[in-house]
């Protein structure tokens, strides 16, 4: 991964590194410089889409509140770049990375359906796994563990 | 006179006995030709990831055993590793070997539910019978080790729960002694039959690339030819010791995929006689009471052992804060779990990386211009379990 590190150091690839080691290495990148990163990964030896999630860090405090984090495998190297993406609360437009991998539809309705981060560009944004008609994002930190129960009031001002 | 037709939309679930779970699958369908297929999910979502944000890290294992609930020790395995990268801890050689004999069993599990029920879609429900028989064998041992056959949660964070009873090595040995006479018993039924290579052959076909593509690991991958497996590339527990091949077949269809479990249930059996050769003598976890509790024999004499004992049960141990992905070979694809700690005793995100969620986004690519009883076939092919799909 050494070669990758020099690569991102130099301005090469737009990231930074969080930390590294022999087979694995994570990336921290921009919104905006998301997709080209996956991407250049994908081009250059990380043809293997592993995961697509979202981790919320509302207990901590910490500005962004969001982090969107991709992992990919790559065969030569056997080991994993994670690109972590940090997203704000307010802004929850991100570019969708179905046009890179074709596996990020799934995973990008999980999101969300489970946190509220909408993809621009995503061929059919649903929620997944909650019903259709559900109000909330359920997986975000300050949603209650119990669930939404009971339904609001009708009357709502 | 010509009959005007259009092509119909139904419903395949979520209740359907071959949909293998509650799945629910809209199939526009065009006489017997499957034009269109959605597959909608959720059915089973009982917020899995939601809870075991609530629970400490030991109490978490309940819920996280849950997901794939036909092959348990691999989602319990996936998280310890995450959380042992996380705290920087090494477990002990017995451990390691433990850890890997009852892995390799929870995989023969899932591969023989695997068979029964695609052979019993197919219609050779013998076979279902006679695969089960087998389990049974296999969920007594785990009944053995952990008293509990379905959902053991033998694995814990720095260790295993207990040490192996005595009597359970001879009983995995007698097990050992039988398996390869049914696996060949059943290898010939379906092989050599020419019913079940025709249903299966050039059956749900998906390419190398759109694998890759879609995330599709585990066996789908290894059915077209790339034979790759993470317990070969990236060895955990100790697997780079082991000597076992890793099968592949050129087929992309559903007969190269059954073929790959079959071989991967034989070398399952290879790396289960090593681990029972090679069984060392030592602790069965790591030796550091502010994580692993002390035995219960301590605590009436030790006023240490008490304290952490009662820290343990009451709060749980800490841990830094971080991230860590483990991704491990499960039956069904790579597993993995993404663990987000922020200090304290419980964690903050727990991720599972479901093998069967990328398989079943797949499966409308691979069931298109097919006819629903190969659908059926193809459901049955890319061995999907709804409990890890929607968790």
């Amino acid at each position: 991964m050494k070669d990758l590190v020099e690569r991102v150091e130099s301005g090469e690839i737009k990231a930074s590194v969080v930390k590294t080691s022999e087979r694995e290495l994570v990336l921290r990148v921009d919104v905006s410089d998301l997709v080209e990163t996956a991407a250049f990964f994908k081009a250059s030896g990380f043809p293997m889409f592993t995961d697509l999630t979202c981790a919320d860090y509302y207990g901590l405090k910490r500005k962004p509140r969001f982090d969107l984090v991709v992992i990919l495998y790559s065969f030569e190297r056997q080991g994993y770049v994670r690109l972590l993406c940090g997203i704000p609360e307010d802004a929850v437009h991100v570019p969708t990375l179905t046009n890179v991998f074709k596996g990020a539809n799934w995973p990008e309705r999980e999101v969300f359906d489970l946190y509220g981060i909408m993809f621009d560009g995503h061929p059919g944004l649903k929620r997944i796994l909650m019903p259709d008609d559900y109000e909330g994002f359920p997986l975000r930190r300050d949603f209650p563990i119990t669930g939404m129960v009971p339904p609001p009031p009708l009357a709502r001002e | 006179m010509t009959q005007d037709t259009k092509p119909m939309v139904i419903n395949m679930g979520p209740q359907h006995p071959s949909t293998h779970g509650v799945l629910r699958l809209v199939l526009e369908l065009d006489g017997e030709t499957v034009v269109g297929c959605e597959p909608q999910i959720g059915y089973l979502h009982t917020g899995i990831e939601k809870t075991a944000e609530d629970l400490t890290y030991t109490q978490a294992i309940t819920v996280i055993e849950r997901m794939d609930y036909l092959s348990p020790l691999t989602n319990n395995l996936a998280y310890v590793l995450a959380v042992e990268k996380l705290l920087g801890i090494e477990v002990p050689e017995r451990v390691n070997v433990l850890r890997v004999m009852f892995t390799e069993l929870s995989r023969l599990a899932s591969h023989l539910v695997w068979l029964g029920t695609a052979a019993m879609d197919m219609g050779a429900m013998s076979v279902f019978f006679y695969c089960f028989r087998e389990r049974e064998l296999i969920l007594d041992l785990f009944e053995m080790a952990a008293g509990a056959r379905l959902h053991p949660m033998y694995f814990r964070v720095g260790g295993v729960l207990h040490d192996i009873p005595d009597g359970f090595l001879d009983k995995l040995k007698s097990f050992l002694v039988e398996f390869p006479k049914w696996m060949n018993e059943y290898h010939s039924l379906l092989s050599d039959n020419i019913l079940w290579v025709e249903r299966l052959k050039g059956i749900a076909k998906i390419s190398r690339e759109d694998c890759l593509e879609y995330g599709l690991t585990g066996p789908v991958l290894r059915g077209t030819g790339l034979a790759h497996d993470l317990r070969k590339t990236n060895p955990y527990c100790g697997y780079e010791s082991y000597d076992f091949d890793i099968p592949s077949y050129d087929g992309c269809d559903a007969y190269a995929r059954y073929c790959v479990r079959i071989d991967e249930m034989r070398q399952g059996y290879r790396i289960l006689q090593q681990t029972v050769d090679r069984l060392p003598e030592g602790p069965t976890h790591i030796d550091d009471w502010r994580i692993f509790p002390p035995a219960k024999q301590e605590i009436a004499n030790n006023m240490e052992a008490l304290i952490y004992h009662f820290k343990l049960f009451t709060e749980g141990f800490r841990v830094p804060k971080g991230e860590a992905y483990a991704g491990i070979e499960g039956p069904k694809g790579e597993i993995g779990a993404y663990v987000v700690s922020d200090g304290s005793a419980r964690p903050m995100r727990f991720r599972c990386r479901p093998p069967s969620f990328y398989s079943l986004q797949a499966l409308p690519k691979m069931v298109r211009q097919a006819l629903i009883a190969d659908t059926v076939a193809a459901i049955g092919s890319i061995d999907i379990v709804l409990g890890e799909v929607d968790r």
